[in-house]
């Protein structure tokens, strides 16, 4: 592995932990704002919140087990990349966010990444790069199911704004 | 036929709607910014009108019960009502919910501050908040209570507007309630929720030239804290509970500019953008229903107030006539027509566009909730046709009464003794055809762009226009009739 490629897959190991920290910041934001309203989608956003600490936690281990200490970082990742976003910005006013919704909050963002780390496997030609990138596709794959899972449970009902 | 993503996913994704151009006022001038930025803004603005509406409330209490010559009316349902719907709404959004004294005791109360920010973990929020903090019902979370709020208003308006000692009554009771809410429930839940005038604001700055918005929404995206909507150090939780970084209309941001203060990023600002033109998605039955409550409101009031239908007025004349028979088939007439028969014959326009397009892609639902958004610059431009008369008719009264606010013979400015003289009178159907001509012409703009949004099929769309463009001509036509005779 020449230095220009570990270099680059500890950076994109280090970006996928940030991202994964930022998230459960995200997730536990939104935990906190529905508190008081359905306690299913503040529970749903605290799960997810916690999953995404577990997610940065393998990922710290695996670039401990490669770099050594995980350097704290300097900035917040620029890329969006997986961003949980609320998609209804009047859905407190209305109090229409449901589980199901939340769910679709987070796989939503899981989508994204899943496809951004695909698309860069495809792209890339550095060979550990690319493979550190089907891990991580792989990895929100694993997420994708279990959230897809979950909403088939609920009973996945169609995305309307209306009320 | 209505496209496949269309219809799998319901209504369009925002992003996917044309974007008109919007010009960043902030960035423009950066001054502005720095002046809402500021803690004591809202107040700068608040505090003037706050100790004029207390005058107005002394006037109408101790002044004069003659309601032309006491400031009260003059003042609120002349001046204010004119200013507020012809240029506070096309060209200030929800400027006036800014300023808005009926809100701040209730605000002074639960935040335990006037201008100063308070941290703390009051549920949902980064703020402290004094009082009980509850959840709205989820059952009242719409704008039913204000549609059927401003319908018992108007229904009594000829009191309101003749009788100071009545708009006493109803601003002091609106006053009590929104205290009361402020610390029962969380946050703005008066505004949101209840206040009659608050619901007819939020439809109509749909239309208006100015929003509050995110910059960049990839910001929004990457923000941890949602200070916008959960507050910070710097700024209130957003009293109206609206997350700006989704935010695509305007209806519910009550321009309080505490999100300016609060984002961590400098990433909200205020955009100056086309009438009618951005905020085309009307989301509930509420919606849809307090568009016609307004449609019908200035139907009535022109009938009743400029119409030459001597009977009508008596009925609706229940402070002076006092025929309380022909008053109930004067409010039941107008509550049938709002809720009833105007929605009815919408509906039935929405049920011809689906049979003579063939539609069978998107619901009845979905194209009575989108085209219903036809109502929302007709209403408010049908409004403001409304109301040029008014100001142009008795406007000189507002001269007289300056001097003179309790109606006790003074004369402080010298104006006192300023005869009633209607402005050009003999301009005023001049200028509210063209008023009138420019609602139907946005309405119908509005559901054209709402229909390419979902059809592709060209004819599809343009038969789907036929039925509910027929109606908007059909009511443009009867306010011509009774402006212009």
């Amino acid at each position: 592995m020449s230095n220009s490629s570990g270099e680059n897959v500890r950076s994109t190991l280090l970006r996928g932990i940030q991202i994964e920290a930022r998230n459960a910041k995200v997730y536990d934001t939104f935990a906190q704002l529905f508190q008081g309203y359905d306690d299913s989608v503040t529970a749903i956003f605290r799960e997810m919140a916690d999953e995404e600490r577990q997610h940065g936690t393998d990922l710290e281990q695996r670039y401990r087990a490669r770099f050594g200490p995980v350097p704290v970082p300097a900035e917040e990742p620029k890329e969006v990349i997986e961003a949980p976003d609320l998609e209804d910005a009047e859905a407190l006013i209305f109090d229409s966010m449901t589980l199901v919704e939340a769910l679709e909050v987070g796989l939503k963002a899981e989508l994204m990444a899943r496809e951004f780390y695909q698309r860069e496997a495809e792209r890339i030609s550095d060979p550990d790069l690319q493979k550190l990138y089907q891990e991580l596709g792989e990895f929100e794959e694993d997420h994708v199911r279990r959230l897809e899972e979950k909403l088939a449970e609920k009973g996945r009902a169609p995305k309307s704004t209306a009320r | 036929m209505a496209t496949a993503t269309q219809t799998q996913q319901g209504f369009v994704p925002v992003e996917a709607l044309e974007k008109p151009w919007r010009f960043d006022l902030f960035r423009r001038w950066p001054w502005l910014k720095r002046l809402v930025r500021m803690r004591s803004f809202q107040y700068f603005l608040l505090l003037p009108n706050l100790f004029m509406f207390y005058l107005f409330l002394i006037a109408g209490l101790f002044g004069t019960p003659v309601g032309s010559s006491n400031i009260i009316i003059m003042y609120v349902w002349i001046l204010w009502w004119f200013v507020l719907i012809a240029v506070m709404m096309p060209f200030g959004s929800r400027i006036w919910c800014t300023m808005c004294p009926l809100p701040f005791f209730g605000d002074w109360l639960q935040r335990g501050a006037v201008i100063k920010v308070r941290s703390g973990k009051s549920p949902g929020t980064n703020n402290k908040f004094f009082g009980l903090h509850k959840r709205w019902p989820k059952k009242l979370s719409n704008i039913w209570l204000q549609n059927f709020g401003f319908l018992l208003l108007a229904t009594f308006s000829a009191l309101l507007v003749t009788r100071p000692i009545v708009s006493v009554i109803v601003f002091g009771i609106m006053i009590v309630v929104a205290t009361g809410l402020a610390l029962i429930y969380r946050l703005r839940t008066f505004c949101n929720y209840v206040c009659p005038i608050s619901g007819f604001l939020s439809l109509y700055a749909m239309t208006a030239t100015l929003e509050l918005r995110s910059t960049d929404k990839d910001e929004c995206l990457k923000c941890t804290t949602k200070s916008c909507i959960r507050g910070s150090e710097d700024g209130w939780a957003c009293p109206w509970n609206v997350y700006m970084g989704k935010l695509d209309r305007n209806n519910y941001c009550g321009l309080c500019f505490e999100c300016v203060k609060s984002c961590p990023n400098d990433n909200i600002s205020l955009f100056v953008r086309p009438f009618a033109t951005s905020d085309i998605v009307i989301r509930g039955y509420d919606e849809v229903w307090k568009a016609s409550i307004m449609l019908v409101l200035a139907f009535s009031y022109s009938v009743v107030l400029l119409g030459p239908y001597g009977q009508l007025k008596d009925w609706a004349n229940i402070s002076e006539v006092g025929n309380w028979g022909g008053f109930g088939l004067y409010a039941i007439g107008q509550a049938l027509l709002a809720l009833v028969v105007f929605p009815g014959l919408y509906y039935l326009s929405i049920r011809l566009a689906k049979w003579y397009a063939k539609i069978d892609n998107v619901s009845t639902k979905e194209l009575f909730l989108r085209y219903a958004y036809m109502l929302v610059p007709m209403g408010l431009l049908a409004w403001i046709a409304f109301s040029v008369p008014l100001i142009m008719i008795n406007g000189s009264y507002i001269i007289s009464v300056t001097s003179d606010p309790m109606g006790w013979g003074m004369d402080l400015f010298g104006t006192a003794h300023f005869p009633w003289t209607p402005f050009w009178p003999e301009w005023v159907p001049f200028i509210q055809v063209p008023i009138l001509l420019a609602g139907f012409y946005y309405g119908v703009r509005g559901i054209h762009k709402v229909g390419r949004q979902l059809f592709s099929d060209p004819v599809q769309l343009h038969r789907s226009l036929v039925p509910p463009t027929a109606l908007l001509l059909g009511v443009t036509l009867v306010f011509m009739k009774l402006f212009i005779g």
